[in-house]
């Protein structure tokens, strides 16, 4: 089983397998960033991550095997009683970190060392050009450092049971732990092989042109503010999934490598999918579905043509179902 | 300063304890004593200014190019002129007392507001609807142009066909009101509706109830129930409470959508505020 945080403090909730949902939407509506624990079957667990209420990561761990789950599968793998929710509330730096322990476990190598060593492990190994993670654990307290692919960590998380430190103070939280045994662990991401830009060309510049034009029905009728307020939501998701696409007034910086188009297809579908959700927050479900409607009337035919080709729709911006007008 | 849910929260429990004073206040005041009555006619003023002023806070936080400014640009003003009646209406009945005549400058501030609220409601729907600016002018004009057709008609035929109590001018307000009411309640709600279960739909949830305490209290006053001046009963008192709840609400309502424009629609869930670039002007 991947244990994912030695140090970080954890609250508990009994919930009823009915009320379940209900506090996912809860989150949803706070915004609210953390590692959710689910008892499963057979001593299994399921462990779901969320980056501003949005679920980015759901999988059911046994004890030496990781299965992806939509969240639709959720429920039948709860037992049919109350359920000890353990969360872990943490900035979305924290939950990328977490998230790359669970994409790249198992570790490639763990050896205990002292507080002294650590620094330089961290640029031995932050040093290579893959993505990694080494977390540091001493007795009484932890250290995570992600690195993607260049020397200067992307994200820190220092605990120590009473208080979780993020980025700079937590690196500095880390190297100023006294000199004790403690244990190292490197995780690294297999490498990818990313898709040509000229395979993913047409569809990354059709949702920028879909992005471009929702901003602009969006801001019509909301103003500008809120769309920067939509822009920095989607910032700290992006961040939160480790995914390089910066949301900006004057258009979307995306650089984020993919492995396959259906990968880049399900990153977009779940950007429109948030923007909706916010959307409809403040303007309605069916205001938000006419934006999408008007948007994506206003894109050259062929543009929403690739959209809909690889699915990356929302209400409104769908091909009409037969029978629908 | 604390955080937005915060000071929504303390704007509540104090629009609550000023609403209930002012009942508590009414049904002890005596009519005998003026400066009693100008207290609480003062209270309207304060209630429609507290509006009027988050309205205008709502109205700033959209940059010059912002669609939406127009609307609540209006919106605000409208407040204002509102604000301004109730002033001058409190004023004039301490001075005048029962010898305040029916219609006074208030009215004047009363009707430009209502038309400028009215002007408000067409610059939302045609950034709902995206209607042209011709077509929307178009529908401005006919509603105006009906509302005080029908008024001045009234006004002006009726004195020809009867021997009225009324003045033209009060047969005028006497149908302008209730049409004006209607219309904002009937383009508040279309609105609200149109908005679904957006938190846009807020604030004219909150026009349209401000329209219908103020036909309560048109219907009252022409049904010879509501004491303009003069000992109170509890219709008058309720009818009261209803109009100043119904300013306070709107004020509250305009109070939680700036924190949507600033804060995004999770600003009651905030632990922390964000940075302050993503709050300028605050």
């Amino acid at each position: 089983m991947i244990h994912l945080f030695t140090h970080v403090p954890v609250t508990q909730k009994l919930v009823r397998p009915n009320q379940l949902s209900v506090l996912l939407r809860d989150y949803q509506v706070e915004g609210a960033s953390g590692v959710l624990w689910l008892a499963g079957p057979d001593d299994s667990q399921i462990v779901l991550l969320l980056v501003e209420g949005m679920t980015i990561y759901l999988a059911h761990l046994t004890k030496d095997s990781r299965e992806l789950l939509e969240l639709a599968e959720l429920p039948s793998l709860l037992p049919n009683r109350a359920n000890v929710v353990r969360t872990a509330w943490l900035p979305p730096e924290g939950v990328r970190i977490a998230k790359a322990i669970l994409d790249w476990d198992p570790p490639v190598e763990s050896r205990a060392c002292e507080t002294h060593d650590v620094p330089a492990l961290l640029q031995t190994w932050g040093a290579t050009s893959v993505s990694s993670v080494i977390r540091i654990t001493w007795t009484g307290a932890e250290g995570l450092v992600l690195f993607t692919g260049g020397p200067t960590p992307t994200a820190v998380l220092y605990a120590d049971g009473g208080r979780v430190v993020i980025g700079e103070e937590g690196l500095a939280a880390l190297r100023a732990y006294p000199d004790v045994p403690c244990r190292v662990v490197w995780y690294r991401a297999p490498s990818l092989v990313a898709l040509p830009e000229a395979e993913l060309a047409p569809l990354r510049t059709a949702f920028a042109l879909m992005l471009g034009q929702l901003q602009q029905s969006y801001a019509r009728l909301v103003g500008v503010g809120l769309v920067q307020v939509l822009w920095a939501e989607l910032n700290r998701k992006a961040v939160g999934n480790g995914w390089h696409i910066q949301f900006k007034l004057d258009g979307v910086e995306d650089r984020q490598a993919f492995a396959s188009l259906s990968a880049a297809a399900g990153v977009y579908r779940q950007i429109l999918h948030e923007m909706a959700l916010h959307m409809t927050m403040v303007v309605g479900a069916q205001m938000t579905e006419e934006l999408f409607r008007e948007s994506g009337n206003a894109l050259p035919a062929e543009t929403l043509a690739v959209l809909r080709q690889h699915d990356v729709t929302w209400k409104g911006l769908a091909p009409p179902m037969l029978g629908e007008r | 300063m604390g955080l937005p849910s915060t000071r929504w929260k303390w704007g509540g429990i104090s629009i609550l304890i000023c609403a209930v004073a002012y009942a508590i206040l009414a049904h002890f005041a005596s009519s005998r004593h003026l400066w009693q009555e100008l207290l609480l006619n003062l209270t309207f003023a304060l209630g429609a200014g507290w509006s009027a002023w988050r309205a205008s806070r709502m109205w700033r936080r959209f940059t010059p190019l912002d669609p939406p400014r127009r609307v609540w640009r209006f919106f605000a003003l409208g407040l204002w002129c509102w604000t301004a009646a109730e002033l001058l209406w409190a004023v004039m009945a301490y001075f005048y007392g029962e010898e305040l005549p029916v219609i006074t400058l208030a009215d004047l501030c009363w009707v430009v507001g209502c038309l400028l609220l009215i002007a408000s409601l067409a610059v939302q729907y045609r950034l709902l609807y995206r209607l042209s600016a011709a077509r929307t002018h178009g529908w401005l004009a006919t509603a105006v142009g009906l509302l005080l057709l029908l008024s001045g008609g009234v006004a002006l035929l009726v004195p020809l066909v009867a021997t009225p109590e009324l003045s033209r001018g009060e047969l005028f307000l006497l149908v302008f009101y209730p049409l004006a009411d209607l219309l904002l309640a009937i383009g508040a709600w279309h609105i609200a509706r149109s908005f679904g279960e957006g938190r846009f739909a807020r604030v004219w949830y909150a026009l349209f109830l401000f329209a219908i305490s103020d036909t309560l209290y048109t219907w009252l006053l022409s049904e010879g129930v509501y004491v303009l001046v003069g000992d109170s009963n509890f219709l008058t008192l309720l009818t009261d409470t209803l109009y100043l709840g119904a300013y306070l609400l709107l004020g509250w309502m305009c109070q939680a959508q700036e924190y949507l424009l600033l804060y995004g629609p999770r600003w009651r869930h905030l632990k922390v505020l964000p940075p302050r670039s993503l709050r300028e002007g605050e």
